[in-house]
């Protein structure tokens, strides 16, 4: 149930219209193939884009890493020109190394906060610039100091942090450092003994490092990340330490150096990490993917903008195509219909492609076959009608009637009654068999004995100056006929064949069935005609006969082939001054009343085979 | 065949409308785009308890897309001082104003025709308006009342088996400002039935150290309490000349009072988290931009207590030290 109204709706949103379904086919497929080609080649740049970020994006870190790496070289080289040129080869017991501390300080003050040295007590040796130390400092506490204690062949960068060792009431200054410690052997008067060397590096400058690298107009950035997941530089550092922004910091510090694609907080991007040596930091670029699409809600806007504008330029293109192609079919189609409503004078629609041509000029000459055919058939039942109404009034023709009818009187007045009452019984049946219940199809015997009686009428009337015999097979007499056709026939055989003959005038009538077809032939020994006369006998049909039915050879032929085809009809055959001979060719209809009617109703012979 | 026809027909239009409507938002999208000017009014910008509260309302407006424009504004001496240069701005472009309101009383008026002109943020204070300009701002501050009790309680922490008749300054400002309404009374009730006594109270107005230095020194007291960060400083100063050394506690955050924290000066400091006053005072309003239906909504800031063991632990040094040096 459910299936089927399924179905039914599907039928009725389904166009029916071939230039609708053509149309929605093009735009369809074509639509399909721009969607496939449109991903495809959205695939591919995106994949592209992605490699030119990672690229761009290494690039970016390796140049990057590399001046980071110039500038704790170049901080490395002061600590070890402080230790190597300076302290090792001092005695501390005796000299004083701050001159020359202060020295490479002011060599490096852009970069630098302070230089110090301490004993591994804590106590300070000396430091630059000149400052007091804080009060209740501890500064064997402090990270950088224990790690340079801790592992003593290293140089140690810290992570930065505000530096807490010195005061100046005059200043109200802080300063957020990196703290490059190491260990130190101090020489005092002989004895070694351990210390710390700490170099406090600016902070400033990493910084400003960074921020150029990060002052691009994009969501891309930068940041610095120790091996241990503290932040060294972040573009968002307050708001990461306030809580407002996130970083996947503990994953990026753990990450080899590499491009990595990763999901991070609902957004997708990609993160280049790149090692920076002696520290274990991390350089780490975080590109959001939703950047390559350059401005994600104008670009989603302008791609639907583009894809409808696509589809209605599909369509548009596709109806006109669509109509070039369809629209002679539906001339064709509009002008049979118009055909089909009985528009007169109406022409098929001949254009368009080669088929449609074709088809609309086959189709006109089909209708105009039809046209001529209907015709053909409306002149045959109008000649038929003639023809059967030519009968019908051969069937009242007045003078043979008249001269008939004199006869009678002729032979009553003269007390020949019994030749009297013969007459009018011939009369009487020939009169039947015309009228034959208004039939017009009859058996053959009913036509044999209207012929009879038709002859015997005349025999009476000429005085018997000629004879007339019939030779009649009798299974013939069961075959159907039309009426009214022998009876012309030899009213032509006495007329022009044995009348005004001198010697004795013969007309023999046979009826024979030959090869499955009726053979009627009216034979006389009359004058006969030429053949060029005969010729026409049958095609001039103005010639009408004045001496008996009126009807005519040519009615009887035309009668015969309009009910039973051309096939059929009369052959004439004559010979000057030896005789006639007319045959009437029928085929063999076998005397069932269903066959008569059929034959009466218009069926041809052909039907009844 | 209509039928068809109506239906291509339809299909047309609906396309047409589609491409209309994506044209549209696309150039729409790209107004969007456009960057909001946001006006900050509070009195003396340059001076250095801003720092923390200019570099969260930067780095909000680099995030959102906004100009935060500090407006000189030393010279505001009243409400009507400060709508004026309010309107100045409003009529200069301003999208949004974020201000400390001057006082907290009688403000109604004020609120509701600036937040009909600009989105309007308050930030530190409240204001005492009525119910009728409701929502049609928004405060970010932290909890005064709460940061009196703090202050209070440091105290009674610090001297917890001698704090009976223990006496008491307190440097306050305007009491007609929010902020300093509420300190006072949590301070008051913090300390309440602990038998200290308030000797003094001195309201600093511009600096006034010449009143505050003769209430000291005419009227020592165990423990002076600062309100705000001004009247830190000037208690930390004006004891340095003083014969005696009393506590000194209060709200602040300027470099200069975490340095005199370093140095001893001053015992203990209620430091809120200004940088996320001025973050999320610029977030809010351009959100109230973006989404004009939108309600806005207040904020409330934590603080943290500050003194001399714990200033440099790695925590609070990111929290206080937000300007690199």
């Amino acid at each position: 149930m459910e299936t089927r109204k399924l179905k039914d709706a599907v039928k009725k949103i389904y166009p029916r219209s071939i230039q609708v379904t053509i149309l929605i086919s093009f735009t369809v497929v074509s639509f399909v193939c721009m969607l496939f080609l449109g991903v495809a080649m959205y695939q591919r740049f995106e994949s592209r884009s992605r490699q030119m970020v990672t690229d761009s994006s290494t690039r970016l870190l390796n140049q990057t890493v590399s001046g980071i790496e110039d500038y704790l070289r170049n901080m490395r080289r002061i600590s070890d020109a402080m230790y190597y040129d300076v302290i090792k080869d001092s005695d501390l017991s005796e000299e004083n190394i701050g001159s020359e501390m202060s020295l490479l300080y002011e060599a490096n003050k852009d970069n630098l906060i302070s230089f110090a040295l301490f004993t591994d007590a804590g106590k300070l040796v000396s430091a630059a610039p000149i400052a007091v130390e804080k009060e209740g400092v501890h500064v064997t506490e402090q990270s950088w100091f224990l790690d340079a204690l801790d592992r003593m062949d290293n140089l140690h960068f810290s992570v930065p942090h505000v530096q807490n060792l010195f005061t100046d009431d005059t200043d109200y200054r802080y300063h957020w450092v990196i703290s490059l410690s190491r260990a130190a052997e101090l020489n005092y008067g002989g004895t070694p003994r351990q210390g710390v060397l700490l170099l406090d590096m600016n902070y400033n400058t990493i910084e400003q490092m960074l921020k150029e690298v990060n002052n691009a107009n994009s969501d891309q950035y930068v940041y610095l990340v120790s091996g241990t997941g503290q932040i060294i530089y972040h573009p968002k550092k307050q708001q990461i330490d306030t809580g407002i922004f996130h970083e996947n910091i503990t994953t990026h510090s753990m990450y080899d150096d590499g491009a990595y694609e990763e999901s991070f907080e609902g957004e997708n991007r990609i993160v280049v990490v790149d090692t920076v040596s002696y520290t274990g930091w991390k350089l780490v670029s975080v590109t959001p993917i939703k950047s390559l699409y350059l401005g994600l809600t104008s670009t989603r806007y302008f791609a639907i903008m583009i894809l409808s504008l696509a589809i209605l330029a599909l369509i548009i293109m596709n109806r006109l195509v669509t109509k070039r192609v369809t629209g002679p079919l539906l001339k064709l189609n509009e002008s049979i219909k118009k055909m089909e409503a009985g528009s007169p004078d109406t022409r098929i629609y001949i254009g368009g492609s080669y088929e449609v041509e074709h088809l609309g000029r086959t189709l006109q000459k089909a209708m105009d076959e039809i046209s001529r055919l209907m015709k053909d058939i409306v002149t045959q039942q109008e000649e038929k009608r003639k023809s059967e109404l030519d009968a019908l009034q051969s069937q009242i023709n007045p003078h043979f009637l008249y001269n008939t009818l004199d006869s009678i009187v002729w032979m009553i007045e003269g007390d020949h009654n019994k030749d009297a009452v013969f007459m009018i019984t011939q009369l009487a049946s020939l009169f039947r068999v015309s009228l034959s219940k208004g039939r017009t199809i009859i058996p053959i015997g009913d036509e044999i004995r209207h012929a009879e009686n038709y002859m015997n009428i005349q025999m009476v009337r000429f005085k018997n100056s000629f004879s007339f015999k019939t030779e009649i097979e009798p299974e013939v007499k069961e075959y159907l006929t039309v009426k009214l056709i022998i009876q012309p026939i030899l009213e032509n055989a006495i007329y022009y064949g044995v009348k005004n003959m001198e010697d004795e005038g013969k007309i023999v009538l046979r009826a024979y069935k030959h090869k499955g077809e009726i053979f009627i032939e009216v034979k006389d020994n009359g004058y006969g005609m030429p053949k060029e006369k005969v010729k026409y006998l049958l095609t001039d049909d103005t010639r009408a006969s004045k001496n008996g039915s009126g009807v005519g050879l040519i009615n009887v032929h035309k009668r015969i082939q309009l009910r039973f085809g051309q096939e059929y009809g009369l052959h004439i055959e004559s010979e000057p001054d030896e005789g006639t001979i007319v045959m009437i060719h029928l085929p063999a209809i076998e005397g069932t009343e269903e066959n008569r009617i059929r034959l009466e109703n218009g069926g041809g012979e052909n039907e009844e085979r | 065949m209509k039928k068809d026809r109506y239906t291509l027909t339809g299909i047309v239009v609906l396309l047409v409308g589609i491409i209309a409507i994506s044209a549209y938002a696309m150039i729409r999208s790209n107004y969007d785009d456009d960057v909001y000017k946001i006006a900050v009014i509070v009195e003396n910008p340059g001076d250095d308890k801003w720092a923390s509260f200019k570099a969260g309302a930067q780095d909000a407006g680099s995030d959102k897309r906004a100009v935060v424009e500090f407006i000189n504004s030393s010279d505001i001496s009243d409400i009507s001082d400060q709508k004026t240069i309010i309107d100045k701005e409003i009529a200069n472009g301003a999208d949004a104003i974020i201000t400390e309101p001057v006082t907290s009383v009688g403000t109604e008026d004020i609120i509701r025709e600036i937040s009909n002109k600009a989105v309007l943020e308050l930030v530190c204070s409240n204001a005492e308006a009525d119910i009728d300009v409701e929502g049609k701002y928004a405060v970010t501050m932290p909890d005064n009342y709460q940061i009196g009790r703090a202050i209070g309680s440091e105290i009674l922490i610090r001297h917890t088996d001698d704090i009976k008749n223990k006496t008491i300054g307190i440097i306050t400002g305007d009491q007609d400002r929010e902020k300093f309404s509420q300190r006072y009374k949590g301070l008051i009730d913090s300390l309440e039935g602990k038998g200290v006594k308030i000797v003094w109270q001195v309201l600093i107005d511009d600096e006034d150290e010449a009143s505050l230095t003769e209430a000291i020194q005419n009227n020592p007291v165990d423990v002076i309490v600062a309100l705000d960060d001004e009247g830190l400083t000037l208690a930390a100063r004006a004891t340095a000349e003083s014969s005696y050394l009393p506590e000194i506690y209060g709200e602040g955050n300027s470099v200069r009072n975490i340095c005199y924290v370093d140095r001893g000066k001053i015992t203990s400091m209620i430091v809120p988290d200004y940088f996320r006053i001025g973050y999320q005072s610029v977030v809010s309003v351009v959100e109230k931009i973006n989404h004009k239906l939108t309600p806005m909504e207040d904020e409330i800031v934590d603080y943290r207590v500050i003194n001399r063991e714990n200033i440099f632990n790695e925590k609070n040094q990111k929290y206080l030290f937000t300007n690199v040096e």
